[in-house]
């Protein structure tokens, strides 16, 4: 893999503290359904995960997939009575689940921090950057209006936002849309959180400047040794900062293992056919393998496995009945009844 | 008799683009925003040439320019051996027929509260007289055929359709008037992940098929290698580089190009 020399993925850091008992984050049967006119939309339908202290997993989907949303549950984001959270999510052995927005302030922030997609409207443009910044310092933590300025230009510069200490001053519309997302980091990183959860945080940026924000990622994580939670469509995005990947697929998970492994060998024919139909499987268009139908709309996930009706290896089985996440490998999961045979027939190709 | 029917040799310049410009005034006292700033290029048909660019860089501009859905300042359009951009309004109507546009947006490019049939069908209503009234249902029939959907599709409204589906009503309605020249403008990157491999092979199929010519606009270069014969790299509003695709991502000679290539994930891991 050469991906080191665009984003300068740390090594060193792929083995989790596997001596800690008490991982960071631990998610068991978490499921969100949505108030909607008719059914309830079910959009997480009962996933488990973990995270060690450190560590850097995607969560990889397409739209509908959940993804967001399990980002969005891990700090009690999802307001009732809108949304229904069920399950456990602990993070440092507290549970998130249940627990008033009032008691979620010291978790958001110190304990996990959060960056969108879309930096633009996380910034409020009546206001300068740093005076956002700083307000996190004075009002968190109390500190001097001195202060605070001081460790709003610092925080910048530690993004790579050339020239930090005139650039404080400057409002919101007078970033472009890397250095805003850099500005959105800095207030996600400013209390040092022990996980960063970033939702699709490059999807609406060049690719020249994606580059720039994965990599610092990268280095932030190295530098701060705060994990990351890294929500993506994108394959190739994933890979460059991730160790392990999660994939989604209609509220489920269907696949979980170390990243380069998965791509390699994948155990899940959802997987298989995501890798076979992209374009970097391929150098002519005839080579690409399309996945038919489409992704289930929410309120109509197919019954048993809901990619099934998708699925080039599909039994009669796999309609009707909900294939367990197994261990297939070490640290290797699939949600497949035909998981090994998915599996052999990538050992064999 | 449709443009694409003409006896027309594989390899002849369809499209002569050339010193293209398009400048949009910022306010007063500003410098104007030099959108397209000189581009050329000439498009043979049954061919794909790419334009790449980040945002920003002119490439959907340019895209309209061609097809004079914005006023170009300055430079000529020749399409078939005419000026596009001196044609009077009602030829420049008769042009169009034969150069049509895919929009990135399938959510936004389709009327809501007309069928699919509708939506297929409304270009014969603009250029009277290409299909018959009494042919029309049958030749709607075939255009679902022709992108992959079954022929019922034609009752159902855009909101009952996935965004894949939409895209390929889109494509439909672009060849219901038989073009030879297909302007896509990002066509799949509104898409999920699963959908855009049939989206892609659908057009390649259909190019190979028809014979249709295509200006591929894009800022995906994983995507560009595997469809286009010729790459424009346009960088503020002028191509840095153009040329065949292969030499081009093998030897980029811009500077600009081999950020691009350097940045582009999916080919750094590859």
């Amino acid at each position: 893999m050469t991906t080191g020399k665009t984003t300068g993925k740390t090594t060193g850091k792929t083995t989790p503290e596997t001596t800690d008992p008490t991982p960071l984050l631990e998610v068991s049967g978490l499921a969100v359904d949505f108030r909607s006119a008719g059914a309830p939309v079910r959009a997480v339908r009962g996933i488990d995960f973990f995270l060690q202290p450190g560590e850097s997993m995607a969560i990889l989907g397409e739209s509908g997939s959940g993804k967001s949303v399990t980002g969005k549950a891990l700090l009690g984001l999802l307001p009732a009575p809108a949304a229904r959270v069920r399950g456990s999510i602990r993070f440092q052995g507290r549970e998130v689940v249940g627990r008033a927005d009032r008691e979620l302030r010291d978790l958001r922030g110190p304990g996990i921090g959060l960056v969108f997609q879309d930096a633009l409207d996380s910034l409020n443009p009546v206001f300068s950057v740093g005076s956002q910044l700083a307000e996190i310092f004075r009002v968190r933590l109390g500190w001097s209006r001195a202060a605070a300025r001081a460790e709003a230009v610092r925080l910048l510069d530690q993004v790579g936002i050339p020239s930090p200490e005139s650039r404080v001053d400057d409002y919101p519309d007078q970033f472009s849309g890397g250095m805003r997302q850099r500005v959105c980091i800095a207030m996600a990183i400013a209390l040092k959180p022990k996980l960063l959860v970033a939702d699709e945080p490059t999807t609406a940026l060049d690719v020249t400047v994606q580059a720039g924000i994965l990599s610092l990622l990268n280095r932030l994580r190295a530098e701060t040794g705060m994990a990351l939670l890294f929500v993506t469509h994108d394959l190739n995005v994933a890979r460059l900062v991730a160790d392990r990947v999660t994939v989604m697929y209609a509220g489920r998970i269907v696949e979980h293992g170390p990243i380069e492994q998965v791509y390699a060998q994948p155990a899940h024919p959802y997987t298989k056919a995501l890798l076979a139909s992209h374009p970097a499987a391929a150098t002519h268009w005839s080579q690409l393998r399309p996945i038919g139908g489409n992704p289930p709309d929410k309120a109509g996930v197919p019954p048993g496995c809901a990619f099934h009706p998708r699925c080039p290896i599909a039994q009669d089985r796999c309609a009707a009945e909900i294939p367990d996440l197994r261990e297939v490998a070490a640290g290797r999961r699939s949600a497949c009844h035909f998981a090994l045979e998915v599996t052999d027939a990538a050992a064999r190709a | 008799m449709p443009p694409h029917e003409r006896d027309e040799a594989p390899g002849d310049p369809l499209l002569r683009v050339e010193n293209l410009v398009k400048h949009f005034r910022s306010g007063r006292g500003r410098e104007p925003v030099r959108a397209v700033d000189g581009v050329s290029f000439t498009l043979e048909k049954g061919t794909t040439l790419a334009i790449v660019g980040e945002s920003g860089s002119g490439k959907s501009t340019l895209a309209r320019a061609v097809l004079r859905l914005v006023e170009p300042d300055g430079g000529t359009v020749y399409y078939r051996d005419e000026n596009l951009l001196t044609m009077p309004a009602k030829r420049l109507r008769q042009a169009r027929r034969g150069l049509q546009m895919i929009f990135q947006d399938p959510y936004s490019s389709l009327h809501p509260l007309r069928t699919t049939g509708e939506i297929i069908a409304e270009p014969w209503q603009v250029h009277r007289g290409l299909v018959p009234a009494r042919a029309q249902r049958a030749r709607v029939a075939e255009l679902l055929e022709q992108v992959g959907l079954p022929r019922a599709y034609a009752g159902l409204y855009p909101s009952r359709l996935s965004g894949g589906e939409r895209q390929r009503i889109a494509i439909a309605r672009a060849l219901a008037l038989r073009p030879d020249i297909l302007v896509l403008d990002e066509p799949v990157s509104a898409l999920d992940v699963s959908i855009q491999a049939q989206v892609i092979t659908l057009l390649m199929r259909l190019q190979r098929d028809f014979g249709l010519t295509y200006v591929f606009i894009s800022h995906d270069l994983s995507l560009v290698r595997l469809v286009a014969d010729r790459v424009g790299v346009l960088h503020r509003g002028t191509f840095v580089e153009e040329g065949p695709t292969e030499q081009v991502y093998d030897h980029p000679e811009h500077e600009y190009t081999q950020a691009l290539l350097a940045a582009s994930p999916a080919l750094a891991a590859t």
